[in-house]
């Protein structure tokens, strides 16, 4: 933290505000955000941005959606601020605002398929069919899986959060997640393998 | 174990979420099945592939101007030109981002300014509780009817069946600011309704028993949306009331405030309710 | 069928008996009919997790499939002639690995009443006529058809309607809220969840939450009532056109975009001071002004927005 900063965060220690900032700098920068400092709200996104257009990127496997997103994720965790307990990491908290705000914007574009659709079309692969000769490396291959099973697969296998976890973020039942989980697996093992071995079930 | 079952559930085996028999059912055919055995190193491999993934991914342009734009409104030159003004007002004066002239001196001078309007302002807050307590302790015993009747009349409305009420009804707070010529009195009954009803809910909340055994897991992802969505309900009280205490004729800081208490009136007996039925 | 329920509990015993002879052997499954009257009740309780679907049908009949999960010791079914009870109790203990989920499927008779609470299990539900009351903590609750009249409760799982109803209510905690419906009454609540209502005609609406957001796009109906509360959500009222309403926003710390709109009504004042307390307000009507809408924030931010 700059000597500027530090000096002006110090006097909040005998309120019982954030006294714990030397160990902890972002709780620090989230109570001046929260008291309206943009200068804490930059350096919040700042420190933050990389991880959160990761994991937007990942989720809707489009940069130019994933700019978007990780846009919102900012306006509104600005916005919000004043509902993040501290309870947990900040970053745990964007990556549920990003799924968060992932599924809404689904919901306004369109009454689209919901994700805990039980599509028949599970089993046929969604992936478009590879040239022989072509090896989709695993990021193209994850952007390339339907919604639900790449929101699973994400969030489970990437970012290493559980069922349970998932299943509340998305609102949907355990058994959805598994389901779209093991589907995303077989679809991505399809994709990745090399021609002539296993075909997705 | 035959093949086919067990390929299905070569993946419930990779994520350790199989019981120790079928676990040991799976371990004995991929000892004679190679097939097997190759579609679960394929699928350790992708998932260690995918865990491996970097997790940050340098934004390709900087996303901070668009971001503050939104998020901060329009730089003050175009405001005038947009004519709806949605300009935020400023939040409460951020005491602590720098001003007035760098360097060290202008530095204490800074952080001097910033204590004192700390100080200031603990020592409302502090004359604002006790103002309060007292206020509670005169008020308690006149409203200890009033309260039980409040609080039943809330949680009844909210597991209301029939319609007419709904389609009759004004909202509590109209009702309220209608019928009692001092909506303060009121507001303090539900403070104190708020007050009880909130540590009963955290004890119920916080030992939730284990339904079924199963799912501690649950439960305490119940307690802890549940903790969480009352600290979102508290932090709106306290912001509503300092507001209405600030201006108490104003019928929307009423209408906000009674809002928020009737959503702790809520929460607390939804916390209640689940806590009962397990 | 018997009209004395004793006669069915001990039926219900015997079930009880039967699944936990079937021990660890093999999934439960269930497959069971029940008479019920046209408009009986229908009460299923105790459901931890899974899912859970019920359609009306014609037939004054209750049939109950599907598959429980090991963990559900006993299905106490109290069958009455105006009323079906079904109730699972849980095996006490860890479960260990989870690798199944509880499904049932419902087939009632349309005009019952039913009411279902589960914790973490989806209630689905069409064809239903009668009063409809679901609740449960996390699971989501997805519902089409014209239910007479329809009470919905959550912690936080999502809740989706489709369809008309006689009066709606729903609650919940965190979990979001999507409608596109018709009724002469609309309550929603909520803490932290978000709401979407599309549809109408709704004359009558309160929207009611803390931090979630409200979105509300169906059309103002004439003479129409609204009101519109949130602490630190945003409001976003759709405005079509051809609306006949008298608008009257105020927030305490938020902004208010009303656009165009706080141009072109009558008796517009643009975004100003508000009075004493709040801090932007903005009055204006369009049309006739018939249908009231009442838009409060204390730090959200009220945005109208055209619809078509």
């Amino acid at each position: 933290m700059s000597g500027i900063d530090a000096l002006a965060a110090a006097p909040e220690a005998g309120i019982g505000g954030a006294g714990a900032e030397a160990e902890d700098p972002v709780a620090g920068l989230v109570d001046q955000a929260r008291r309206g400092s943009e200068a804490a709200f930059e350096r919040l996104y700042r420190l933050h941005a990389s991880q959160a257009y990761g994991l937007c990127l990942r989720l809707t496997g489009d940069r130019t959606e994933a700019e978007a997103l990780t846009q919102e994720v900012f306006v509104r965790m600005w916005r919000k601020l004043d509902t993040y307990e501290g309870r947990g990491p900040l970053g745990a908290w964007l990556r549920s605002l990003a799924v968060h705000l992932l599924i809404d914007n689904r919901r306004r574009a369109a009454r689209g398929p919901r994700l805990d659709a039980d599509d028949g079309a599970m089993a046929r692969a969604s992936i478009p069919p590879r040239r022989v000769e072509e090896t989709l490396d695993l990021e193209r291959a994850i952007a390339r899986l339907p919604r639900g099973a790449r929101l699973a697969f994400v969030l489970h296998d990437v970012e290493g959060y559980r069922h349970q976890e998932i299943a509340e973020q998305l609102g949907v039942a355990t058994g959805t997640v598994k389901a779209q989980l093991h589907r995303a697996r077989r679809l991505l093992r399809a994709a990745l393998a090399p021609p002539g071995e296993v075909s997705a079930r | 174990m035959n093949h086919d079952p067990a390929r299905d559930l070569l993946q419930d085996y990779l994520d350790a979420a199989l019981d120790e028999a079928r676990a040991l059912d799976v371990e004995a055919h991929l000892r004679e099945c190679p097939a097997c055995r190759d579609e679960l190193e394929a699928l350790r491999a992708l998932l260690r592939a995918a865990a491996a993934l970097p997790r940050r991914v340098e934004p390709p342009r900087d996303l901070w101007p668009e971001i503050a734009a939104r998020a901060l409104g329009r730089a003050s030159g175009a405001a005038a030109a947009s004519g709806a003004g949605s300009e935020r007002p400023a939040p409460p004066a951020s005491a602590l981002a720098p001003q007035g002239p760098r360097g060290l001196a202008g530095a204490r001078r800074g952080a001097q300014r910033a204590w004192s309007k700390w100080r200031q302002a603990w020592g409302e807050w502090r004359r604002i509780g006790a103002e309060w307590r007292q206020a509670w302790r005169g008020l308690w015993p006149v409203f200890a009817g009033t309260v039980a009747v409040l609080v039943i009349l809330l949680s009844s409305i909210f597991r209301q069946q029939e319609q007419e009420y709904l389609m009759a009804a004004p909202t509590i707070a109209d009702l309220l600011a209608a019928e009692c010529s001092e909506p303060e009195r009121v507001l303090a009954a539900y403070e104190v309704a708020g007050a009880g009803a909130r540590s009963d809910a955290a004890r119920l909340a916080g030992e939730s028993p284990d339904p079924a055994g199963t799912d501690g897991a649950e439960s305490g992802a119940l307690s802890s949306v549940l903790a969480e969505n009352l600290a979102i309900i508290d932090r709106a009280i306290t912001d509503a009331r300092r507001a209405y205490e600030a201006n108490p004729d104003s019928p929307q800081l009423i209408r906000l405030l009674a809002a928020a208490y009737r959503a702790r009136a809520a929460l607390t007996s939804r916390a209640a309710e689940t806590a009962a039925r397990s | 069928m018997a009209r004395r329920s004793g006669l069915e509990t001990a039926l219900a015993a015997l079930l009880a008996l039967s699944l936990a002879a079937a021990g660890a052997a093999a999934q439960q499954e269930i497959d069971r009919t029940f008479p019920l009257a046209p408009d009986g009740r229908f009460v299923l309780r105790g459901l931890l997790a899974g899912s859970v679907t019920v359609t009306g049908w014609d037939r004054p009949e209750v049939h109950v499939t599907g598959l429980l999960e090991r963990m559900i010791e006993d299905v106490v079914i109290d069958a009455q002639p105006e009323r079906v009870e079904i109730e699972l109790e849980y095996r006490r203990g860890k479960s260990g690995h989870r690798d199944e989920d509880t499904r049932l499927e419902i087939r009632l008779p349309r005009a019952a009443r039913v009411s279902i609470a589960t914790v973490s299990a989806r209630i689905g539900a069409s064809g239903v006529d009668g009063d409809v009351n679901l609740s449960t903590i996390s699971g989501g609750i997805d519902l089409s058809g014209r239910p007479k009249s329809l009470v919905l409760e959550s912690v936080s799982g999502s809740i989706d309607f489709e369809g008309e109803a006689q009066g709606i209510e729903i609650q919940t905690v965190s979990g979001d809220i999507e409608l596109r419906a018709a009724a002469p009454a609309l309550q929603l609540q909520t803490v932290s969840g978000d709401m979407e209502i599309r549809g109408g005609p709704l004359p009558r609406v309160r929207c009611q939450s803390v931090s979630g957001d409200i979105d509300f796009g169906a059309p103002f109906a004439p003479s129409g009532n609204y009101e519109f509360t949130s602490h630190s959500g945003d409001v976003l009222l759709v405005v079509t056109e051809g609306t006949d309403a008298a608008f009257d926003l105020s927030t305490f710390s938020g902004d208010i975009d009303a656009g165009a709109f706080a141009k072109a009504g009558e008796g517009a004042r643009k975004t100003r001071r508000g009075r004493p307390g709040m801090g932007r307000e903005n009055r204006f009507t369009l049309g006739g002004g018939s249908a009231e809408v009442s838009a409060t924030t204390f730090s959200g931010d009220l945005i109208l927005e055209r619809g078509d």
